[in-house]
């Protein structure tokens, strides 16, 4: 697949015992966002920080723009520009003067590019303020100009919203679409803000104890997390071959129990029932399941029943 | 390497920090040459370098140690070398860049300080006879082998250390032992045993001050005279010591650098 910007294979990170990131697998294609999802501690930086080469792994490889000795990737990481943890700033010195030291270590020509960058993320007023007088927000914004100075083919944010008051948010969202939907400019970005992560990401790393547990296009969450309906009858072997002759349903999943979650049409819960009735089966359960974004992490990395989820999950995806 | 390096002076000249170090030594210069006394009468440019020589040799480390601290641990603990890293900077790039930073701004520093008011006492007083300017310039040269190898030294220190703080402190210690040790060394053995040039502060002691003084006669005056002028091994010895320590502290400190997991 020659979209595929970024590979990993067997990521591991481990230290003496410990072990940060154990085996991690993914791939980003050109033109994504994705996600990176997991609670404090699951992983997410340090797989950020060896994709920057910051820190080394233990184990596992990495391709970046088809390069994977270490003399290509330092060279692949040049288009790129990463955000981790504190953004970077010295906090003696400007907006401006931070943006000229990085041109500077860049090696970029064109000293347009730091007014046209502050301008962006709103800080081409702040002046003589130093930054050690900014604010938390302000200083994200700082960090993101930083990323974006270069023109990057891919960002590495991470969490690059925490501190920013709703506004902010917003408007770092709508920057981080234009850069992706204008300048084509693929963005791997971690959050513990899901709901700002599901307006902005298209694919998924949902991440614990440093093993990547589902690896999901937006798409496809969506989809689970969707309001769905619920139905369990007395002849569940017979229940999908009604739905999808009888009702001309295709958008179903038939759970291990037998039970089937429906995702089309389920305002017609009354059809449903008839329809279902008419063929000689009688629903013994039909409700409808409203699940959120924030349930699904929860059930999926939140706590130690998330692998008997995610088993249970996969199983019924691949039933349909 | 060149972008790492005009990234870092911009820095440097944009630091409040490097603005405070020059002003307090500045300040602790010219007040040590208030509380010398110099007689006007025989104040000259030799005797000046010759006077001060030894105030050069004990307060020039902690300015190197300052600056080398703030250039390679500042930038670590701030995370400014992550951020260059981060661009697709090599590890070797970034490290020898900052080493080729430290030991200009400690060669230029070491000149503005020493050098500079010599020049101006010598052209305000003339050089007088104190010591033959050749001998002045010889010790000059040899001075720049131990600090650059006291650069190294230091940055060794922060690139293991990574915090300026602790730098400073360990450095202030070693600096401090390593000077008691040489003048117990000296008392002991007379000088005369290779190992001491292996120690920084010893050399750069031995390449500034002059240890034999005598008196002499010009003008109808006594004065101060250096008998003891830089002969051609004592400087070998202080180039090759500079040179072998230079180069073993520049390798621990890429060692120390190259499989580090930055915070």
């Amino acid at each position: 697949m020659s979209d595929i910007i970024l590979k990993v294979e067997g990521l591991t990170k481990q230290y003496m015992k410990n072990k940060v990131v154990g085996g991690v697998d993914f791939r980003i294609r050109k033109g994504m966002i994705c996600g990176i999802v997991g609670p404090n501690g699951a992983g997410k930086t340090t797989i950020m920080k060896m994709l920057g080469g910051l820190t080394l792994p233990t184990e596992g490889t990495m391709e970046i723009f088809g390069e994977t000795d270490e003399k290509g990737l330092a060279h692949s990481r040049s288009r790129m520009s990463f955000m981790i943890e504190t953004p970077y700033a010295k906090q003696n010195m400007t907006a401006y003067q931070n943006m000229e030291k990085l041109r500077l270590q860049k090696g970029l020509p064109d000293k347009g590019r730091i007014k046209e960058v502050l301008e962006l993320v709103g800080l081409a007023d702040t002046g003589s303020k130093p930054v050690k007088n900014f604010s938390l927000g302000m200083r994200q914004r700082l960090g993101i100009a930083g990323a974006m100075l270069t023109k990057p083919e891919i960002m590495v944010l991470d969490e690059p919203v925490n501190g920013l008051d709703p506004e902010g948010i917003v408007e770092i969202r709508e920057l981080l679409l234009r850069l992706n939907k204008e300048e084509h400019v693929t963005i791997l970005i971690s959050s513990h803000l899901l709901s700002e992560l599901s307006l902005l990401c298209t694919d998924y790393l949902f991440i614990r104890h440093g093993e990547i547990v589902q690896d999901i296009s937006a798409e496809e969450l969506g989809r689970k997390c969707h309001e769905f309906c619920v139905i369990s009858t007395d002849n569940n072997e017979l229940l999908p071959a009604v739905l999808e002759n009888k009702l001309g349903m295709k958008d179903f999943t038939v759970q291990k129990d037998g039970s089937v979650h429906i995702y089309e049409r389920i305002d017609e819960l009354r059809l449903i029932s008839k329809t279902l009735f008419e063929n000689g089966i009688i629903p013994t359960e039909i409700h409808i399941h409203d699940a959120n974004l924030e349930e699904y992490y929860m059930k999926l990395v939140g706590d130690d029943n998330a692998e008997q989820y995610n088993k249970t999950d996969i199983k019924s995806s691949n039933g349909r | 390497m060149t972008n790492i390096i005009k990234a870092q002076f911009y820095q440097l000249f944009h630091s409040i920090s490097t603005y405070i170090i020059i002003a307090v030594s500045f300040i602790v210069i010219v007040f040590s040459f208030i509380v010398e006394e110099i007689d006007p009468k025989t104040l000259c440019g030799s005797s000046f370098a010759v006077t001060f020589a030894e105030m050069y040799a004990g307060f020039m480390p902690m300015i190197i140690m300052l600056f080398t601290a703030i250039i390679c641990a500042g930038d670590m603990k701030d995370k400014t070398i992550n951020y260059e890293m981060l661009t697709g900077t090599k590890r070797s790039v970034v490290y020898c860049g900052r080493l080729v930073v430290s030991v200009m701004v400690s060669v230029i520093f070491s000149f503005v300080y020493m050098v500079v008011p010599t020049m101006i006492v010598s052209a305000v007083c003339g050089w007088g006879h104190a010591m033959p300017l050749s001998d002045y310039v010889m010790r000059m040269g040899s001075a720049v082998f131990p600090i650059v190898r006291l650069t190294l030294f230091y940055a060794m220190c922060s690139f293991i250390l990574t915090k300026p703080m602790i730098v400073c402190a360990v450095g202030y210690v070693f600096s401090f032992l390593e000077m008691i040790g040489s003048m117990m060394a000296e008392e002991l053995f007379s000088g005369s045993i290779l190992p001491l040039y292996l120690l920084s502060f010893h050399s750069l002691s031995k390449a500034l001050c002059p240890a034999n003084f005598g008196y002499g006669f010009e003008d109808g005056v006594d004065i101060m005279v250096v008998k003891d002028l830089m002969t051609t091994p004592l400087a070998v010895h202080i180039i090759v010591s500079g040179i072998v320590g230079t180069a073993v502290f520049g390798a621990l400190g890429y060692m120390a650098f190259r499989k580090k997991d930055m915070g």
